[in-house]
Order: C-alpha cells, then sequence, then structure tokens
C-alpha cells in the first residue's frame, strides 16, 4: 500500500544502520517504562475503520535521545550521524530535529491481529516524522488516511519512514521477534 | 525463608516511582551472583521448564558489581552507585526502613537492583542462581513493586525441588539467605513483574577494612538524613 506522503526511506548508509543498532540493543543504554502505548501529550482520539486489528494500549519501554537524554554522549554518538543524514537527504532545508524518541516493544503472543493506539505524532501540520527501525522485526507500522489504512511498512533494520506528522498511524507489537525497537524522530521548522 | 509487608504509603509511592514516573531499568540477559557459574545443565529446575527471558533491571546500588574482581577496595567506594537511591526518597525509607525493623544497624546495604520483565510468551523459570555465594551473612529481601504473576521459587541445591514459591504481591516481599537458588517465573497475565532485590550483609564492609567502612558509614548516613526529614 502507499500514500504520496508517506515514504520509505531505504538508502541509509549501513555505518550509520550498525552504529545505531549496536548503542540501542546494548545493556548501556536506560529505558523507561510506561503502562500506556501513548504520552499524555500524544492523547486523542482518532477513530480508524477497520475490522482487521483490535486496538489496545500496551505498555511500553521508551528511551528519551532528545532532549532529556541520560546518556548524552552514546546517543550523540551514534544517532546524530542519522538525523544528519537525514537533514542532507531527504528534508527541506529549513528543518531541525524537536524529538528523539526510542520506542522498545517486547513479545507478545498471539499479537498477530493487535494494534497499538491509533495517534499523531503532533499537530503541527508542518512537522515531519521519520520513524526509523533499529532492528528486523515483525510488528507492522500501520498508517490512515481519513480513517482508512493507506500504508503499511514492516521493520527492517536500517530503513524508516518518513510522514507528516499529522498523519495517523499505529504499531504493532512483535509476536515473533522478541524485541521491537524503533526511533522516532520528530522534525519541525527553525524557529 | 519469611514474608514481610511495608507500609501502603510507601508501596505506591514505590510503584509510582518505578512504573510510572519512572526508574530507567537496562536490557539484562542474567541476574546473579558475580561470575556464578552454571554449572546446572538441566533444563527445567523443580519440574519447570527453564526459559531464556529478556529482562530488565537497574543497578540501583552495586557495589558486588565491583567486588572484588574489578579493582582495589580503595576503588571500589568511590563507585558506589548512590544517585539513584538519593533521589528516591521512598527507595531509601524502604532499604533503611527493612534493615532496621528485620535486621539491626550492623547489616550493611551492598546491592540493591530494580528488575522488570514485561509479559511472556512461554512460561518457566529464569536460570535458577543465588545473589551472591560464600558470604553466610547476607540476608536479600526481595521486595515486589506491583501485584503480577511470575512467582518467585526457591529450590533446594539440585534445583530439581520447589523450597519455596510466592506470588508477587504489591508492598510484600521475602526474606531469604542471599546464597539460596532461586528463580522468577515469567508472567503471563500481568504485563509487567518489577521487583527489587536488596542484601544485606552483616559487618560486610567493616571486615576490608576501618577506611572503607567509614566511608560507607558517611555515605549512607548522609541519604538516610537527607530523607528522615
Amino acid at each position: 500500500m502507499s500514500d504520496a506522503q508517506i515514504k520509505l526511506i531505504n538508502n541509509i548508509p549501513s555505518n550509520i544502520a550498525n552504529g545505531i543498532e549496536n548503542w540501542v540493543t546494548s545493556t548501556k543504554i536506560p529505558w523507561f517504562y510506561f503502562n500506556h502505548t501513548l504520552g499524555d501529550d500524544e492523547r486523542g482520539s482518532y477513530p480508524v475503520n477497520q475490522n482487521v486489528y483490535t486496538i489496545v494500549d500496551l505498555p511500553r519501554l521508551s528511551h528519551y535521545f532528545y532532549p532529556n537524554s541520560k546518556t548524552p554522549e552514546n546517543d550523540k554518538k551514534f544517532v546524530l550521524p542519522l538525523i544528519e543524514w537525514c537533514k542532507r537527504n531527504i528534508l527541506p532545508p529549513q528543518y531541525e530535529v524537536k524529538r528523539v524518541m526510542g520506542n522498545l516493544t517486547t513479545q507478545l503472543a498471539n499479537a498477530e491481529n493487535l494494534l497499538n493506539i491509533p495517534h499523531v505524532d503532533s499537530n503541527d501540520k508542518d512537522m515531519i516524522s521519520f520513524l526509523y527501525y533499529v532492528n528486523d522485526s515483525d510488528g507492522q507500522t500501520v498508517f490512515f488516511k481519513d480513517g482508512t489504512i493507506v500504508y503499511d511498512a514492516s521493520p527492517v533494520r536500517g530503513t524508516g519512514v518518513l510522514f507528516p506528522s499529522n498523519t495517523v498511524h499505529a504499531g504493532q507489537v512483535p509476536s515473533i521477534n522478541k524485541t521491537r525497537y524503533v526511533i522516532n524522530i520528530l522534525f519541525g521548522k527553525r524557529d | 525463608m519469611r514474608i514481610f509487608n511495608v507500609d501502603k504509603l510507601i508501596a505506591d509511592e514505590l510503584e509510582k516511582n518505578i512504573l510510572v514516573d519512572c526508574l530507567p531499568s537496562y536490557k539484562h540477559l542474567k541476574s546473579t551472583a558475580p561470575n556464578y557459574n552454571y554449572n546446572n545443565k538441566s533444563t527445567t529446575a523443580g519440574g519447570i521448564d527453564i526459559v531464556n527471558v529478556q529482562g530488565f533491571t537497574n543497578p540501583i546500588y552495586t557495589y558486588t558489581r565491583h567486588f572484588p574482581l574489578y579493582g582495589k577496595y580503595e576503588d571500589m567506594v568511590s563507585k558506589i552507585n548512590t544517585p539513584l537511591i538519593s533521589e528516591t526518597s521512598c527507595l531509601t525509607k524502604l532499604i533503611f526502613g527493612l534493615r532496621d525493623q528485620y535486621l539491626d544497624s550492623t547489616y550493611d546495604i551492598i546491592r540493591v537492583y530494580m528488575n522488570l520483565m514485561t509479559i511472556g510468551t512461554r512460561y518457566g523459570v529464569l536460570d535458577p542462581h543465588p545473589d551472591i555465594e560464600n558470604e553466610p551473612d547476607a540476608v536479600t529481601f526481595l521486595y515486589y513493586v506491583n501485584d503480577s504473576d511470575g512467582d518467585t521459587f526457591i529450590f533446594n541445591e539440585l534445583e530439581d525441588k520447589i523450597m519455596f514459591r510466592y506470588t508477587p504481591t504489591k508492598g510484600t516481599g521475602i526474606i531469604y539467605p542471599s546464597g539460596a537458588i532461586h528463580a522468577a517465573s515469567v508472567p503471563m497475565k500481568h504485563e509487567v513483574r518489577s521487583a527489587l532485590n536488596i542484601i544485606y550483609c552483616k559487618d560486610f564492609f567493616q571486615r576490608r577494612g576501618q577506611k572503607i567502612y567509614n566511608e560507607y558509614v558517611r555515605r549512607t548516613n548522609k541519604i538516610n538524613k537527607q530523607h528522615s526529614k
């Protein structure tokens, strides 16, 4: 499936992908447990019209790369090259990074048809999100337009999806792979 | 083996601090005594399958990580990881409160870990292990942060018999000798299982010299005072 505003990015250099995977999947990076899929600032109701998935509100583990990083040295060392690459290759020139967050979801039995709560990353129509897949995993990301599924992406290591941040989307929980790691980068126009 | 309870206010505050506010955790593969040799090749313990599950931990206070393999005793003192203890007053109250209520001040606090496991896909126990070896005076208090399944099991030395079993209940915990072979099991109903593993040992620092003991006392008194106001 495809939608003109949602783009799969699959030409990220492998050295960037390697560095990120090594750091993010290591035992040195702190993860914070949240008992809801979404943060308080992301809540909202985005009804979707589909009968494939059961919508669930599952916990997650998150790591803040920017701002408020607890491990700024390694976060900068491994994730900054990806941000710089995005700026050079896939973003309009006036954009800068506003937030970078990692999400970790763990395997759940019989989760094939479970979908976390559909949401937007921001209501600002000028913001752009880049959802980067750190590792190969199951657990697709599903994108909606007017409540209908218009695009889905499978987590493939070293690839990502670029989309307007006000696009309604949701992630699935992995049921085959033990862990699904993504980095969600929000870009906005320079103030 | 013995069960303990803590005040509801502290239990609520701990749950909030760890699972809502929240304390970070790090992916880990195994949680055991340093250099513990898993020499039991059995695939079961007490008749339950042993499973390899990814868990998370926060070595809040990790004296034993640096003992005695990673440096001189003098170096160890400077590596005591106290910031998280001192930031979280309910944790301090728990750690000192348990010692004062169930032990006495000759017991030193030598390790505090927060462990967290998310709901699993296959039931079983994690690799059975002791918390510490060769310290007969070490005692573990395993405190349950939230209500969960994923019972804790204590086994005999051969790991073929269950000696004790306890279901994680918020605000309660179990006390056992730190050398006891034990394991958590995988939660299959609750989304998360979190426990604090607190180890005390009688005269642990004093046995390592006056200088180290004085430093330990100075640091712990400072933290304790900060939160007893």
